[in-house]
């Protein structure tokens, strides 16, 4: 064994940092694993902001805010996950603040809150538009002051199930070569989403759903991954984010005739609908032919240079890098894109699994708090809210218990797997199975969702699958071997994929980010409303329900 | 377009380092990082490099063109393609051996091995304050004594200076901002000297501290040249204070309204009458006025200094506030400026003088020369005893 750690942490984003703060802070022993630098993470990306009900910047309350967010949520959310969420959100932010986050203010000298879509009240605290990146700065300097082992360019590639417990994850190292296991009492999920199943999609080559995958391989049941919410802001072809703090700044989306169409779809809250109801209206443009070059603008002009390059100089720049337009006089173009999966491993509010010593946050934990969509600013207020309550509940189990026990078979059977995958000297280059994979997820899973596309899917991803069992690593060297990561990486998402159809064709509805207009136009609440779960059995996944808890807010019709 | 690239490629197994060069087929909006991907998956699986968010915020990429420290999601390849220009790509450097040791910054002082958990990054000083861990013992530090010696050495140049430790004299105070000398674009040898030790400590902060910290061996001698400065500066004349603490001297024609009683002719003034006999008795000694403070003087009684001279503004307490008849009867002398106006001081009867000489004591009128008096603030009770 290479190390044994009370808590280990698998992921290095905000979620995972603020996990084992909190649970080195607790007193346990923490290692954090991770396969990139941690401020690397794809959590630096986010842009906008965090969500917390501080009233600095109108009247706000925390049943605002958990209104708001069951709303948004499409009434799917846990109403009590997501009241702890919204009531623990200001302490967090004055906490971050206090470490060292340098929110951007209001003229008081308060924390500046911006609107963002579906907010009754603007509640979205930003910087600059680099939230993320301070975040994530500020996280990691927190994390080595506190000089927690961080185990860097470690692939996590298995999770040790033994005695129904977590026992800990075998890892293959990157720098060095070889598989490593690591031992913990308690194991924290924190890889974060599988944007990369889409082609089209502002997620980083990391975000390739390997915590959801290793659970779902060792048993775990994971939640609602028919959700996948489309930003309706990003660019062609890379997919890369313009954030939703433009249009929290004030800028319109304009089709081809140079009209706000969003007056059609949302007359009150016309830009900052919620996401799903504004990619909607986007899909629903370009489809109708309204669109240029399969893109509408987002047009920024009138908000003026100065605010443009004193609040949005990060969109403005890679407006200009990679669609080569300056926002100050061209609107950008923009279209929908794979952004922020909403589904992940079933977990309680304290981040519990169903396996013993197995914890799961952030964007890989499905609490729910965001239900069949997700309002903007809530996924970094609950990378760090859950990340927290995950973190101080793995550790205090931990403490409680005292033996790491992994079986050498476990080991054994790795390795074979390995040399299986190594040794093939023949075959197809991951690369296809993973670019077919990627356009057929867009074209026939993406924003609007028809029975016999999905069908059609469904049979192309079972084809990826075969496909997938030849697939062959031509580096078979020791040091920095992508290849062979990027090919388990491909494998964690043709089994995501299927979970994903499945529930999908299951969910004879439209809500939330879930939209089947054709077959399933409106929401029903009396056979739907409730989780799909997904366990993995055989080769396959099986389909189960779970009930949505229902505290306050009864399911009324969503409109915006 | 086609573009071409030069890669330098390392084989881990042998150590050998070749150029090799590729070529590849890409779309024209592709960035150098498309183009590795696209030379990965298609020619050769066994180039590896670093990549994240490909939307130039991570700086995983980051590698060098042609020696140039560049952002390969960001660098677009059109025009270097167009130009028929093959780029040398290598890699950044080693990074991790040159990350040096962080244990200096980090708070308890220690290098990466992990502190003892749920200590939360504290120093030991505040960590004994909490309570205390059961499991985990401070282990020393192997740098710790290392640190210790510096940080002694840099509290003996903070305050010897760079020079070699002399006995301080007696009385002088410790470190003040006062005594740095202004900055001087070479120092010297001494300077040298002090830039080489900490160089070969290896902490460059301490050619820092040099501007911060006092100069020279003289302590006592700095802080009364820097009380001095200050004092001057406090002396300054300042406008506003200026015209409240210099006495006016009231012209024969200053209007001034009559029932204020300011000057001595005007019938509400408290000493309208004494004003008469001083001036009798100056004039008796042929003087001028410049013969009136004498006279006062002679009579045993500098009077109420009730307007402070201009010279003792500020510097009332500093030498010592002597009340009541102290100040009375030996009111010290100041030099004054050139060009200051006699000074005048507010009349008390002569008689009064006398009987108190006389009786010895207080006649109850509490302190005659009451050098808190301001301007206006005069005793209300006029002193016994006829004229």
């Amino acid at each position: 064994m290479e190390a044994k750690h009370d808590v280990l942490v698998i992921g290095a984003g905000c979620a995972g940092m603020r996990a084992a703060i909190e649970a080195h802070d607790a007193g346990a022993d923490v290692g954090v694993i991770s396969k990139l630098h941690p401020t690397r993470s794809h959590s630096g990306a986010a842009e906008g902001g965090i969500n917390a009900a501080l009233g600095n910047s109108s009247e706000d309350s925390p049943e605002s805010h958990t209104f708001d967010t069951v709303k948004g949520s499409d009434y799917l959310g846990d109403q009590d996950s997501i009241e702890i969420l919204c009531r623990e959100a200001p302490g967090d932010i004055y906490q971050l603040e206090h470490w060292g986050a340098l929110f951007s203010r209001n003229d008081e000298g308060r924390l500046a809150q911006r609107p963002f879509g579906a907010a009754g009240s603007p509640r979205t605290v930003y910087a600059a538009d680099i939230t993320g990146h301070v975040l994530i700065q500020v996280l990691y300097e927190q994390l080595c002051r506190r000089e927690i082992k961080v185990y860097e360019e470690y692939f996590a590639w298995q999770l040790v199930v033994d005695d129904d417990r977590c026992q800990g994850v075998i890892c293959w190292d990157l720098m060095n070569g070889g598989l490593k296991t690591f031992g913990g009492k308690t194991t924290i999920l924190a890889t974060g989403g599988a944007g990369r199943l889409y082609r089209a999609t502002t997620n980083a080559y990391a975000c390739t759903g390997d915590g959801m995958a290793m659970a779902l391989r060792a048993g775990i049941p994971l939640k609602d991954m028919e959700f996948m919410q489309f930003h309706p802001t990003t660019l062609y072809p890379t997919g890369i984010l313009i954030t939703e703090g433009c249009r929290g700044e004030g800028a319109f989306l304009i089709n081809k005739d140079g009209e706000r169409f969003m007056k059609k779809y949302a007359p009150n809250a016309m830009e900052l609908a919620s996401r799903d109801v504004v990619s909607r209206s986007e899909q629903t443009e370009i489809d109708d032919g309204k669109g240029i070059n399969g893109s509408v603008m987002l047009d920024l002009r009138h908000l003026g240079a100065e605010r443009i390059i004193t609040r949005l100089p990060g969109s403005r720049e890679l407006a200009m890098v990679y669609a080569g337009v300056d926002p100050i006089y061209e609107p950008i173009p923009v279209r929908p894109g794979a952004h922020y999966h909403m589904g992940g491993v079933a977990t309680d509010s304290d981040g519990l699994t169903e396996l013993t010593g197995l914890y799961a946050a952030g964007e890989a934990a499905c609490v729910s708090v965001h239900g069949a969509n997700r309002l903007g600013g809530n996924s970094l207020m609950e990378t760090i809210t859950f990340g927290r309550r995950a973190g101080r509940a793995a550790a205090e189990w931990a403490q409680g218990n005292t033996s790491v026990a992994v079986p050498e078979s476990a080991e054994r059977d790795a390795e074979r797997e390995l040399k299986t995958l190594l040794d093939r000297s023949a075959g197809e280059r991951p690369w296809k199975v993973r670019d077919e994979l990627g356009a057929s997820m867009l074209e026939n899973f993406g924003v609007f969702r028809q029975e016999h596309k999905m069908q059609a899917q469904l049979e192309i991803i079972g084809g990826l699958r075969e496909r997938y069992k030849s697939v062959h690593v031509e580096d078979k060297g020791d040091v920095f071997n992508t290849d062979l990561t990027q090919a388990i990486e491909l494998g964690y998402m043709l089994d995501l994929a299927s979970c994903m159809l499945q529930a999908g064709i299951a969910r004879k509805e439209s809500r939330g980010a879930h939209s089947r207009p054709y077959d399933y136009p409106t929401r029903d609440d009396e056979n739907f409303m409730k989780h799909s779960i997904t366990r993995w059995s055989g080769d396959r996944p099986e389909l189960s329900y779970a009930p949505v808890r229902v505290t306050k807010y009864e399911p009324t019709e969503r409109k915006y | 377009m086609l573009v071409g690239l030069k890669i330098w490629r390392y084989d881990s197994k042998s150590g050998d380092r070749a150029l090799k060069e590729y070529e590849i087929d890409a779309p024209e909006e592709a960035t150098l990082l498309d183009v590795l991907d696209l030379i990965k998956d298609r020619q050769d699986g066994t180039l590896a490099y670093r990549k994240s968010c490909r939307m130039m915020i991570c700086g995983s990429c980051g590698m060098r063109m042609d020696g140039a420290a560049v952002l390969a999601c960001k660098t677009r390849m059109y025009e270097i393609a167009e130009s028929g220009h093959a780029p040398v790509i290598s890699a950044m450097g080693n990074l991790r051996s040159s990350r040096t040791s962080s244990s200096t910054w980090s708070r308890s002082g220690r290098s990466s091995a992990p502190s003892a958990p749920g200590s939360s990054g504290l120093r030991p000083a505040a960590r004994r304050a909490r309570v205390r861990d059961p499991a985990g013992a401070h282990e020393p530090h192997p740098q710790g004594i290392a640190l210790h010696q510096l940080r002694l050495l840099r509290l003996r140049v903070q305050r010897d200076g760079v020079r070699p430790r002399v006995p301080r004299a007696a009385g002088a105070c410790e470190g003040n901002a006062l005594r740095r000398r202004p900055a001087r674009r070479d120092r010297g040898r001494a300077a040298r000297v002090v830039q080489l030790a900490a160089r070969d400590l290896g902490v460059h902060a301490l050619l820092l501290l040099q501007r911060a910290l006092p100069q020279g061996r003289r302590p006592a001698r700095r802080d009364r040249e820097a009380r001095r400065r200050v004092r001057q500066a406090r002396d300054r004349p300042r406008h506003g204070r200026e015209a409240r603490q210099v006495v006016r001297h009231l012209g024969e024609d200053d209007r001034l309204a009559a029932r204020d009683g300011a000057r001595a002719e005007d019938p509400g003034h408290p000493r309208g009458d004494q004003a008469d006999e001083v001036r009798g008795r100056a004039r008796g000694a042929g003087q001028g006025a410049a013969a009136v403070p004498a006279a006062c003087r002679a009579e045993g009684g500098g009077g109420a200094r009730a307007l402070r001279h201009r010279q003792d503004a500020g510097t009332r307490r500093r030498r010592g506030h002597r009340a009541g008849r102290a100040r009375a009867v030996a009111p010290r002398a100041q030099p004054r400026g050139r060009g200051a106006r006699p000074v005048r001081r507010r009349l008390v009867r002569a008689a009064v003088h006398r009987r108190r000489g006389a009786a010895g004591g207080d006649q109850g009128m509490g302190s005659l020369t009451q050098a808190d008096v301001t301007p206006g603030a005069e005793p209300t009770r006029k002193p016994e005893g006829g004229a």
